[in-house]
């Protein structure tokens, strides 16, 4: 492993994810180190870009509000024009794989869609699934809310309960139904993906339409949790609304991500075939840092150490939750660099006293030039070869904004299409990477 | 015991649950999760185990993909330890921990007589009662052991040397793999020496409750590393689960032992070669006819080493080699697991996807660093398993591989 | 207009100790309490169940009450405490010149100390400090107070005495010098609720002093605070005591699931000033350290902090102020069938209690005598039904779920049973939860469903915190970023409402776990704070539905 590639990208989240694939298709030999699995597993099968501003306002049309985000905000350094590069990259790659994500649109105009989530709430997402219109949400009169028996995260009465409270969704007629489970007796208290898995097994698609066949009669939407299959292009959705004859939408869901895995299962996909070399449990402890340039980074795993190079970095190593930005007793570190980040020494301060108020802890994060590059204190460049993306950044609260995925893939897909290109001038000046080959 | 791996960085994210291949196939464990970090703190306060454990297959997946860095799998062989500890084990599985001691028992008999005597369909009833499934690909004894059969080989004398601890399987079961492994080294200008003293492992009899016999294991292996190692001289497994075993297992089990003879850290013999080809000791002239289309399967084990897959990489700077990571997840053995008669269902529905694959690839052959994961392929799909480096041999002796 | 003999003031072990004492002498009585059961001081301490050792130096009369009440505990209380002993280390940084007086301080209490070795006590307890100079055994103990007080309670009910839970007095009515009902406000509903009555007793702990002047009485009582810290797992399963004269964080309680440090003390003039702060954490952390080196490793969950009611007739406050109890009958003062209780510690909560009830009774002219001692609170569980609980219940918790619930298990068992049948007459074959219709709502402490469906028919629950002080649910590691959406999911199907709307009982959950959080929001719990803030806020759209519905 003390072969030098072209890239590392420290992370495998989407912001790992799509910096790799930038990186590769330009060519670049690109190595993913990896603790774990990212957000991916965890999240949802939409993509959120924007959904509501500073002051808490919900947001129709992200391109817009993005105008009017703090000059630091992730967003901001990188202008509309790149995350929109970053987006279509995603969509693309996606598609190859049979996920087909798209916006909804009025006037010709991309907005956001308020979908249901498993609690009956109603999140603004950007990207959904092509599997339903996003139309079909606002005119559905007769709603059939489904879920599986014995599955603890989703149940039709809260989900229809707490619908009825939204002023828009509230004269509909609801119709819960809970489908027999796919498994014989079992132990194990079921979660999504168990059921999106036997979905695909073979008699899956017969066990999800047998069961909604008869209920849905009559109904113009079908809400369900994200049980449709694991895999980026599985036709059970699609199988279902024809069988069906109505739209069927799974609604967003709490972990297992089963929507955020079929992500990931395309972009892997897409990945394996460029030749991306993944290099899994293996946790960056260090790097060897000279003259303002990485030289190399320090890997831990398994009871051993040992570097690895590369020409240019991609540092996709999550913020708080991600393990990239550490937070001790008054102070807060980025882990690889031990790039300080600013934070008051009183822990006290870090929070407001409401849970989802504007906590600055959870914007902490790294300071980056508008190539993505960390800054130091002072403001001035601290590496020149690294480049950061995703969470790790600062500036943003993505849980709050509703931005995480947004963030993620345009700031990883711009950190590797950067990092592609400092690396093929490290190429073509014949320098071979810093502290050269062995 | 007193060995505790602290449960404090889970936070019940779910990643290692959706990754578990176990998990995945049945219902009757609860999930590395539930099993590991979440039980663990009703293990300190006294709780009877839970059955699910014993569906732990200790493939390592829920270490390679937490994202919190909990090492799960080693919360559960401790638990599944200290319980073996209190209940006993059972015969069936003391035989699946200790196959190097059975062949060494079974030595003075030749091995078409042991095979016949274990493989025949009457034994294979009796072990079936027994608790090892009729169906399961028990491997067969090789008539010598590598390290009988090393002692024949005929090395140059070359001035740098390597140490190499071939594992049970190769020993036993697999001696060409290991000739072929001596084969690669000496070509890279290295004189293979293979120290009586190794003895198993220990992973099979961790993962199988023997705590005490796998702490006389590492003993010894740990001592007979350090003496290398002191001499300057690398130790070097074509195995991924021993090399892992040495790498996590021993540490967090026994740190008394690791701090008394130090990290007796095994190096990956395919990593090893890739170093060498890149410092121009190995050439990687390519002289067979014709091209070899191969199908690689990553060993849950070597994944878990957080070092990439520097197997796949050294038949993929083979000219004439296409070889494709299957990347198609665990094949479902584990070691013994897959052979017990109430987890072999689950193994091979485990390994289906690698299976199906591996069938649909049109590859020539499958390939994969670890020995039962080439049985269960072999079982699972049809398709003969190779370790990388017969490959390599074949391919640098202008050969088709056999 | 409710009619009774006695109104306790305050629900907390003292004051349900006092109900149920009462109640089994015979004597009517009604209980009040402001908030939930053990809202104030017993459910917010370290669990310690003392030996005494810890008083025998400074207050031997308290270490004397402290071990006579901890042999009488563990007979009664089987299902609130955990015999586990404890260690008084002697580290280092300690002064071994405390070691002479404090053995004959034991021995003067006839407590039992036994010395071991360092080593010995490294083989029991492996996370201690291997520096430790001197180690004694001693008959510490855990006790949850929260169930101490609710299983009083669940005894006292049995007696025929009534506890109103989130009822506030605010009257104290008295009639020519004598005392002759009490006006409390549902705080719920917002009635007003009169009762006649012959006897108050002040049992209001931290309140006690603002219950006595509603009567026109003035009281010393100075709240002094105290906030603990909540370790993720057990990592020693004894109580450990530093030896030396009482100060802050120098005790570890194990409970359950977890481990306990406390305490601090600081004087506050609120009796509810229960948030706790980052520089107290951080002292407990300073101070626990020379115990567990690794100290600073372990996982936070959370702070806490509760308030002492110190009785300071003389104007002592904090360590020096004594811990033992005083009962005081206002006659004195002029106001007849008045009784307060002032100080104490929960330890000797029953004997106040019987003090209390003595005083009341002798003036009541009830001759019955105290039995609190002999019998125990909640009957042992019956065999059978636990043998039928284990089809229906994860089989390795069901002691844990048997002590919870006390009296309410059978209830459970019941409810468990019906889902059972419900769920096999959908004909749906396919089991999938434990006994079917049973799933486990949190993993993490293992609650199942029928035990979340049994506490939250209690009228006297409100809330998800309400379910989570009874069941646990949501105190371990994930804090409820799974159980508070399962647990609200599972009620609105089974239609068992909460005070408030599905979105904001969530919320105010989290909250709740959040205030905790707050001066502790480093290291894994951070982490795990932020994948909560994702799911809840991120994914759920938890926050922005708050503002968006219409409740």
């Amino acid at each position: 492993m003390s072969r030098t590639t072209d890239v590392i990208v420290v992370g495998s989240g989407l912001g790992g994810l799509m910096a790799a694939l930038a990186a590769a298709r330009q060519g670049r030999e690109v190595r993913i180190i990896s603790e774990g699995t990212g957000c991916l597993a965890i999240g949802t099968g939409c993509v959120d870009l924007l959904g509501y501003a500073p002051d808490g306002a919900s947001v129709e049309d992200p391109w817009a509000a993005m105008a009017e985000l703090a000059p630091a905000h992730p967003y901001s350094l990188l202008g509309a024009e790149k995350v929109r590069e970053g987006l279509d990259a995603l969509t693309e790659t996606t598609a190859r794989h049979g996920l087909v994500l798209r916006p909804a649109s009025r006037d010709g105009k991309p907005r956001n869609t308020r979908v249901p989530t498993i609690m009956g709430t109603l999140k603004p997402t950007y990207l959904m699934p092509d599997t339903f219109e996003p139309d079909d949400l606002g005119k559905a009169k007769r709603v059939l809310v489904a879920s599986v028996m014995g599955f603890r995260d989703c149940r039709p009465a809260l989900v229809i309960d707490q619908l009825r409270r939204y002023p828009d969704w509230a004269n509909k007629e609801y119709f819960p139904c809970l489908i027999p489970t796919p498994f014989d007796d079992a132990h194990r208290a079921l979660n999504a993906l168990d059921l999106a898995r036997a979905a695909e097994r073979p008699g899956g698609s017969e066990w999800l339409i047998g069961s909604l066949k008869e209920r849905a009669e009559g109904c113009d939407l079908v809400l369900m949790p994200p049980i449709c299959g694991r895999h980026a292009g599985s036709p059970l959705a699609r199988e279902l609304r024809e069988a069906l004859g109505c739209p069927v939408v799974e609604m967003l869901s709490i972990p297992p991500g089963v929507g955020g895995l079929r992500i990931r299962d395309a972009l892997m996909r897409e990945l394996a075939a460029l030749g991306v070399e993944l290099v899994e449990n293996a946790n960056v402890i260090g790097a060897g840092v000279a003259e303002g340039k990485c030289l190399s980074l320090d890997i831990s795993s398994t009871g051993r150490n040992y570097a690895t190079k590369a020409r240019a970095y991609v540092l996709a190593t999550g913020g708080i939750l991600g393990g990239g930005v550490l937070l001790e007793p008054g102070r807060a570190i980025e882990r690889v660099f031990g790039l300080d980040l600013a934070l008051p020494a009183d822990v006290a301060e870090w929070t407001e006293p409401e849970i989802f108020g504007s906590q600055a802890v959870s914007k902490v994060g790294v300071r980056v030039d508008d190539k993505l590059r960390p800054l130091d204190a002072n403001g001035a460049l601290a590496l020149e070869n690294v480049f950061f993306a995703g969470r790790s950044l600062g500036a943003h609260d993505p849980a709050v904004e509703k931005s995480g995925y947004g963030v993620a893939l345009a700031t990883g897909w711009q950190a590797g299409l950067a990092a592609a290109e400092l690396a093929a001038a490290a190429h073509n000046t014949g320098e071979a990477a810093t502290g050269g080959e062995q | 015991m007193s060995v505790r791996v602290s449960p404090d960085k889970c936070i019940a994210c779910t990643t290692c649950v959706v990754h578990c291949p176990v998990a995945r196939v049945t219902p009757k464990f609860l999930g590395p999760r539930m099993i590991g970090p979440a039980y663990e703190r009703f293990r300190l306060l006294g709780l009877a185990e839970d059955e699910s454990l014993t569906y732990c297959a200790n493939c390592k997946n829920c270490d390679i993909t937490c994202p919190q860095g909990v090492p799960v799998s080693s919360i559960n062989m401790l638990a599944r330890a200290e319980h073996c500890k209190k209940h006993g084990t059972s015969m069936r599985d003391w035989v699946l921990a200790h196959g190097e001691l059975q062949a060494k028992l079974l030595q003075l008999i030749p091995a078409a007589l042991k095979n016949f005597g274990m493989l025949n369909p009457v034994t294979r009833k009796v072990l079936d009662m027994f608790g090892i499934d009729k169906r399961a690909p028990l491997p067969a004894f090789a008539p010598k052991t590598f390290r009988q059969m090393a002692r024949k080989v005929e090395q140059p004398s070359l001035p740098r040397k390597v140490v190499f601890f071939p594992g049970c399987f190769v020993d036993v079961y697999d001696p060409q793999t290991g000739l072929d492994m001596i084969w690669a080294f000496n070509r890279a200008g290295y004189e293979v020496i293979t120290p009586e003293k190794f003895g198993c492992c220990g992973l099979p009899m961790i993962a199988n409750g023997f705590w005490q016999d796998s702490r006389r294991q590492a003993k010894r292996n740990l001592a007979e590393i350090a003496r290398w190692r002191d001499q300057g001289i690398p130790v070097v497994t074509g195995c991924p689960s021993c090399a892992l075993t040495f790498r996590q297992d021993l540490p967090e089990f026994f740190p008394d032992l690791v701090e008394k003879h130090g990290a007796g850290v095994l190096e990956d013999a395919q990593d090893f070669l890739l170093d060498c080809v890149d410092r121009g000791e190995l050439e990687l002239e390519d002289k067979a006819p014709g091209d070899l289309s191969l199908i690689y399967h990553a060993p849950c084990h070597l994944r878990a080493q957080g070092n990439g897959l520097p197997g796949l990489k050294l038949l993929q700077r083979l000219k004439g080699v296409s070889a494709r990571n299957a990347d198609a997840g665990c094949c479902g053995i584990s070691g013994s697991y897959g052979f017990k008669k109430e987890k072999y269902d689950i193994a091979q529905e485990v390994g289906s996807e690698l299976f199906h694959v591996v069938r649909e690839s049109g590859a020539d052959f499958a390939t994969s660093e670890c020995g039962t994961c080439r049985v269960q392929i072999q079982h699972g799909s049809g398709k003969k398993a190779l370790h990388p480096v017969s490959i390599l041999r074949a391919r640098l002796e202008g050969r088709r591989p056999a | 207009m409710l009619e009774t003999t006695v109104v306790v003031i305050g629900g907390g072990a003292t004051g349900m100790g006092t109900l149920r004492d009462l109640s089994m002498r015979g004597v009517p009585a009604i209980l009040l309490e402001q908030g939930g059961i053990a809202h104030g001081t017993s459910s917010r301490f370290h669990g310690l169940l003392h030996s005494g050792c810890r008083y025998v130096v400074n207050d031997p009369e308290s270490a004397h009450e402290c071990i006579e009440e901890n042999m009488i505990l563990r007979r009664i209380g089987k299902g609130c405490v955990e015999v586990t002993e404890g260690f008084f280390v002697l580290t280092p940084k300690d002064d071994s010149n405390f070691v002479e007086p404090w053995l004959k301080g034991c021995d003067a209490a006839g407590i039992k100390v036994k010395e071991i070795t360092p080593a010995e006590a490294l083989k029991l307890e492996p996370n201690l400090a291997p520096d430790i100079q001197r180690v004694f055994r001693v008959p510490d103990s855990c006790v949850d107070g929260f169930r101490l007080v609710l299983h009083n309670r669940m005894s006292a009910e049995r007696y025929g005495g009534r506890a109103y839970l989130y009822h506030k007095v605010e009257e104290i009515k008295q009639r020519n010098g004598a005392i002759c009902g009490v006006t409390a406000r549902n705080l719920m509903t917002g009635e007003l609720m009169e009762i006649a009555c012959r006897v108050v007793v002040n049992a209001a702990g931290s309140w006690s002093g603002e219950v006595a002047a509603m009567a026109g009485l003035e009281a010393a009582i100075t709240p002094d605070r105290g906030t603990l810290v909540v370790f993720n797992h057990r990592f020693t399963s004894r109580v450990i005591n530093r030896l030396h004269p009482s100060s802050d964080g120098d005790i570890f309680v194990p409970h359950g699931s977890v481990t306990i440090l406390g305490t601090t003390s600081m004087p506050t003039d609120r009796p509810d000033d229960t948030t706790p702060t980052y520089p107290e954490v951080t002292r407990l952390l300073e101070i626990g350290e020379p115990l567990f080196p690794k100290v600073h490793e372990y996982r936070i969950l959370r702070a806490f902090a509760g308030t002492r009611p110190l009785y300071t007739p003389g104007g002592a406050s904090g360590r020096k102020a004594s811990r033992n109890f005083n009962v005081v009958d206002h006659a004195a003062d002029g106001l007849d069938g008045m009784v307060s209780i002032f100080g104490g510690k929960l330890t000797t909560y029953r004997l106040m209690a019987e003090r209390v009830t003595d005083d009341v009774c002798r003036r009541l002219k009830v001759t019955t005598p105290c039995r609190t001692a002999e019998e125990p609170l909640i009957e042992t569980p019956d065999p059978a039904v636990l043998a039928r609980a284990a089809k229906l219940f994860p089989v390795r918790a069901l002691n844990l779920m048997a002590d919870r619930l006390g009296d309410d298990l059978t209830k459970t068992l019941q409810i468990a049973e019906v889902a059972a049948v419900a769920a096999k007459n959908t004909k749906n074959t396919h089991i999938t939860d434990f006994g079917g219709g049973n799933p486990l709502l949190c993993e993490c402490e293992m609650v199942c469903l029928a035990e979340v469906e049994c506490v939250a028919r209690d009228p006297s629950t409100h809330s998800l915190t309400d379910i989570r002080l009874r069941t646990r649910l949501g105190m371990g590691t994930c804090q409820g970023t799974f159980c508070s959406l399962r647990s609200v999911a599972s009620l609105v199907e089974h239609g068992i409402p909460l005070e408030f709307a599905p979105a904001d009982s969530m919320c105010r959950f989290l909250q709740e776990r959040w205030k905790g959080l707050r001066p502790v929001l480093w290291g894994q719990q951070a982490r795990e704070m932020e994948f909560s803030r994702a799911v809840y806020a991120g994914i759920l759209n938890l926050d922005g539905a708050m503002h968006e519905q219409n409740n």
